[in-house]
């Protein structure tokens, strides 16, 4: 399969009362044609301000893409567009999906027009044809009595309807990749899973290319097909779902992981977290960001950014302990943890 | 082995501590980041300090000179004089002691009230609490320049009146505003500590909840000073204010309408300084706070 | 849409009976009984009593509000002292006068500060807003009456291109001569209010353009222009709706000051005549009468905010 997408060398900062914030410190991946990837860290960690960068929805100022990023979408340099160029891309070529639908859909505006705008803003049919269109897409992301649907405003919706409308306006343009911030994070449980096979069955159905943003690692288990791990502003490790699940290398995915609640722990045992809490990101740290929270902290993680290494083809992890030196390349952190 | 992979701990550093600065800090901060704001701060610094050096004036503010009736402004009589010979400067000097006074009394007490009430009302809840509010609500909704027409015109006003008066009409916004700041103090784990403890409602009320309102009732006072001069300029421009022979800048402006087609300096003169004070109370207001928000992002 | 009407009715029904024991309990701490009004020289006691028996002044001040309450229902707010006419007739008289005096300024205002918020919010911190922003802050601090008397010696008395007050010309009645006597009136009354909807309108249009939904319309490629006429402008312009109810309190006490400079015939000239020689009935009449716009304004504007907003349209449906 071909890549669609190249992130390469990504870098984006806010500019802040407090200084500049490096949210995003040079971030290389790519996503291939069709498939899940999903990204996932904590909080702040530049997740959604680099789904934000390939959806063009940086604000300048405060925000800023540094000299010598790059998001190649089908052979083209997309930091490049022009206004009018981003503006044909949004919506027809890539789409997006918020956490939480009731705001990002507009409180006066009925759901017709709402799914309407898009497809008249990118394909050049009658009112009545995009009418049938919209009542198709509701149709789709299967929400019953979809005629009724249509007149209705966002707050007359259930949180699980919302967020199918929100997909159903995102589909509506055609577009080649659906970036899904945070798509199940303000759901109820059941209604999470829901929305999350909804997404898989619409992929399989329009072959679109999804990048889910999130920090609940069920949902990404049961979707992804690559995941990346982000930790405040850059990549950790990265690799397809076997590999990031049962082969880890990077010590904060192994915390991640480690950290998400599990069914099958006794009730005795405590939740498990991870200690302390991310860097700052307007003065980060010269070595490895997370050191400071690392069990297997050496010297140099903290002088000098861990180089990348790869195990198998598309795995990689960025960390000291697999520096041919270190001696710990061998290391099982599920004894370690012990 | 490497040195560079001996395994260390690595001890956090705590970032928090440069966001804090303080209510002084913040304030001067501001100013120093609001250019527009530190001007007026220097317009009220020598306004007030105008009105306190009043008596350094030569002239005494009631000296009637029939030879040196409605003149125009001259080195000799900055402003001129007025239509007793008065020279204008100085008259408008004391006029700001009276102006200056007036607003920031009745801002004191409009501030207390307010305060005392919007606290209360938050702390207690319930009952207490709807009650309050649809009684501030429909305080607020009164006409009050109307109504203090109305007292004013059928008891002839004093300068205490005045005050209080204004006082009365205006606590409306600060009883807003401190109600929905206790609300939200009233969640805060010291004050439910303290209350664990067994600390009297009062003490609570006194000691942990209207300490930490004051950036709010600062920007509240500031604006509020702006609105009571503006009120008590109109009441006293419509004679129903302050009463001669003492005037404030309003009742100034009453005595210069008779003379505006002759000596139209009269009337620009005490409606200059009445907006500059007012716009600087607003400014600055408004400057403190967006400045002083709890935890807003900057 | 009746019940949500007849709610808001019932609501604002506490405000019109305060107001009222207000100005009755004014009328009683008055100076003086309200029976000397009446009387002339010479009068005998039995005849005195029987004019207050005439004017319920008779029993408790319970009973005398109640009597004077039943009266002011049935549109009977007594008889002034001065002019020796029935109150409300004299209001009347006066009304339109006032009425299209506030509805002027209310459209300039409407009209002056839609585009300048709008075009303040969308500059935020650039130099546009910060001239927007002061020019508002001077409109929100300059006191009316002052402008008023600036603007009469400007215009009026150097430029002679406004008359310096009043309604009509001399022994001229046309629709073109009040309206140009309405100029200044009513642009100097609307300049206050102008400046606050100014600044509600700016920082309205700031925190909406932050909203989700921009964003949302922004990655369905939607223009920049058609995203805030689309989406932004209606919800911005919605609540202005309600900060129009709730600034009427503003006009009714400005229009006071405006008329009365402009010499302008409406209840605020009427009502400072009325102070001047102490005619209560027509002062009280006055606080009433303003009392009831201020009432319907807000009453119009609720109505008016729900029609237009399907989130409360949809709340009365429920209900």
């Amino acid at each position: 399969m071909k890549n669609l997408i190249d992130v390469k060398n990504l870098r984006v900062s806010y500019h802040t009362y407090a200084g500049e914030v490096q949210s995003v410190r040079g971030v290389t991946f790519s996503v291939q044609e069709g498939e899940t990837l999903a990204i996932v860290g904590e909080s702040g960690c530049g997740k959604s301000v680099t789904a934000k960068t390939i959806m063009g929805l940086i604000a300048t100022p405060p925000g800023e893409i540094k000299e010598g990023s790059e998001v190649v979408l089908d052979g083209k340099d997309i930091l490049k567009q022009t206004e009018k160029e981003w503006e044909a891309y949004r919506g027809a070529t890539c789409s997006m999906i918020f956490q939480d639908a009731l705001t990002s859909l507009n409180p006066t505006m009925n759901v017709e027009k709402q799914i309407m705008e898009n497809i008249r803003n990118h394909y050049p049919v009658s009112k009545e044809e995009a009418r049938k269109e919209t009542l198709h897409m509701l149709e789709l992301v299967g929400i019953p009595d979809p005629q009724a649907c249509m007149k209705k405003y966002p707050h007359q919706l259930s949180g699980g309807m919302r967020q199918r409308v929100m997909i159903a306006i995102a589909l509506a343009g055609k577009p080649k990749v659906l970036i899904a911030d945070e798509p199940t994070t303000a759901l109820d449980v059941t209604i999470q899973a829901q929305i999350i096979d909804l997404m898989k069955e619409l992929q399989k159905k329009l072959g679109t290319t999804i990048i889910l943003i999130t920090h609940d690692l069920g949902v990404v288990a049961n979707i992804a097909d690559h995941i990346v791990v982000m930790y405040s502003g850059k990549i950790m490790e990265k690799g397809d779902v076997r590999q990031i699940f049962y082969g880890h290398k990077h010590p904060y995915t192994w915390a991640l992981l480690k950290a998400a609640p599990n069914l099958e722990l006794s009730n005795k045992q405590p939740l498990i977290s991870i200690e302390g809490t991310p860097p700052d990101l307007i003065d980060p740290p010269k070595g490895c960001p997370f050191a400071a929270r690392c069990k297997y902290c050496m010297n140099i993680c903290t002088t000098e950014a861990p180089e990348e290494y790869e195990f198998e083809p598309g795995h990689t992890a960025a960390c000291w302990l697999y520096h041919p030196e270190s001696g710990y390349a061998d290391i099982d952190f599920s004894r370690e943890g012990e | 082995m490497d040195k560079r992979f001996q395994r260390v701990k690595v001890q956090e550093t705590n970032t928090e501590a440069r966001y804090e600065r303080g209510l002084v800090g913040d304030i001067l901060h501001t100013l120093k980041g609001n250019r527009l704001a530190m001007l007026c701060v220097v317009i009220l610094v020598i306004i007030t300090l105008m009105a306190i050096l009043a008596p350094l004036s030569p002239y005494d503010p009631d000296a009637q000179d029939y030879m040196a009736i409605l003149q125009p402004p001259s080195s000799e009589h900055w402003f001129g004089t007025d239509e007793l010979g008065r020279d204008y400067f100085t008259r408008a000097l004391y006029g700001g002691r009276i102006s200056l006074t007036v607003g920031f009394l009745s801002m004191l007490l409009s501030v207390t009230i307010g305060t005392l009430i919007g606290t209360f009302s938050g702390y207690m809840g319930g009952k207490v609490d709807t009650l309050l509010m649809r009684f501030t609500d429909l305080f607020m909704s009164v006409p009050s320049m109307m109504l203090m027409v109305v007292i004013n015109a059928i008891f002839p006003p004093k300068l205490y009146s005045v005050i209080i008066i204004l006082g009365l009409f205006e606590w409306c916004q600060v009883a807003r505003i401190t109600r929905a700041e206790t609300l939200a103090l009233k969640q805060r784990d010291y004050v439910i500590a303290a209350k664990h403890l067994g600390a009297s409602h009062k003490r609570i009320i006194f000691k942990h909840i209207i300490p930490n309102m004051s950036s709010s009732i600062i920007v509240a006072g500031s604006l509020a000073v702006a609105r009571a001069i503006l009120t008590e300029s109109a009441l006293s421009f419509l004679g129903l204010g302050v009463q001669l022979p003492k005037a404030s800048w309003g009742t100034m402006l009453q005595s210069a309408q008779m003379y505006m087609t002759d000596v139209p300096t009269l009337a620009v003169f005490p409606g200059v300084f009445i907006m500059l004070t007012v716009f600087s109370f607003n400014i600055l207001g408004d400057a403190l706070r967006v400045a002083l928000e709890p935890k807003m992002i900057k | 849409m009746k019940k949500y009407i007849v709610k808001r009715v019932i609501g604002l029904i506490p405000l019109l009976l305060v107001v009222s024991i207000f100005s009755f309990l004014i009328l009683q701490a008055a100076p003086g009984s309200p029976i000397d009004n009446y009387m002339q020289p010479g009068m005998t006691e039995d005849r005195i009593e029987a004019l207050k028996e005439e004017y319920g002044l008779n029993g408790s001040i319970a009973e005398q509000y109640w009597y004077w309450l039943k009266h002011v229902l049935q549109g009977d707010m007594g008889t002034s002292i001065s002019k020796n006419r029935p109150v409300t007739e004299l209001i009347a008289e006066r009304l339109p006068a006032t009425v299209s005096l506030m509805g002027a300024s209310l459209l300039i205002s409407i009209v002056c500060s839609i585009p300048l918020g709008l075009i303040a919010g969308l500059h935020k911190d650039r130099p546009m807003d910060k001239v927007i922003s002061t020019i508002t802050y001077f409109g929100i601090s300059i006191p009316p009456f002052w402008i008023a008397m600036i603007s009469v010696i400007i215009f009026a008395i150097k430029l002679r291109c406004f008359p310096t007050g009043g309604m009509h010309s001399l022994d001229v009645e046309s629709t073109a001569d009040t309206l140009w006597h309405m100029v200044l009136p009513a642009c100097v009354l609307s300049l206050n209010h102008t400046a606050v909807y100014t600044k509600y309108i700016r920082s309205n249009t700031i925190s909406q353009l932050e909203e989700d939904y921009v964003v949302t319309a922004v990655s369905k490629g939607t223009n920049k222009n058609i995203i805030l006429f689309c989406h932004v402008l209606k919800n911005c312009l919605l609540p202005i709706i309600t900060l129009i109810g709730m600034n009427i309190a503003g006009l009714v006490c400005g229009s006071f000051i405006i008329e009365n400079i402009f010499s302008w015939p409406g209840i605020g000239r009427l009502c400072m005549e009325a102070v001047g020689g102490r005619d209560y009935p027509v002062i009280m009449g006055y606080t009433m009468f303003s009392c009831l716009i201020l009432i319907v304004g807000n009453l119009v504007a609720d109505v008016l905010y729900a029609v237009a907003d399907p989130r409360i349209r949809e709340g009365m449906g429920r209900k």
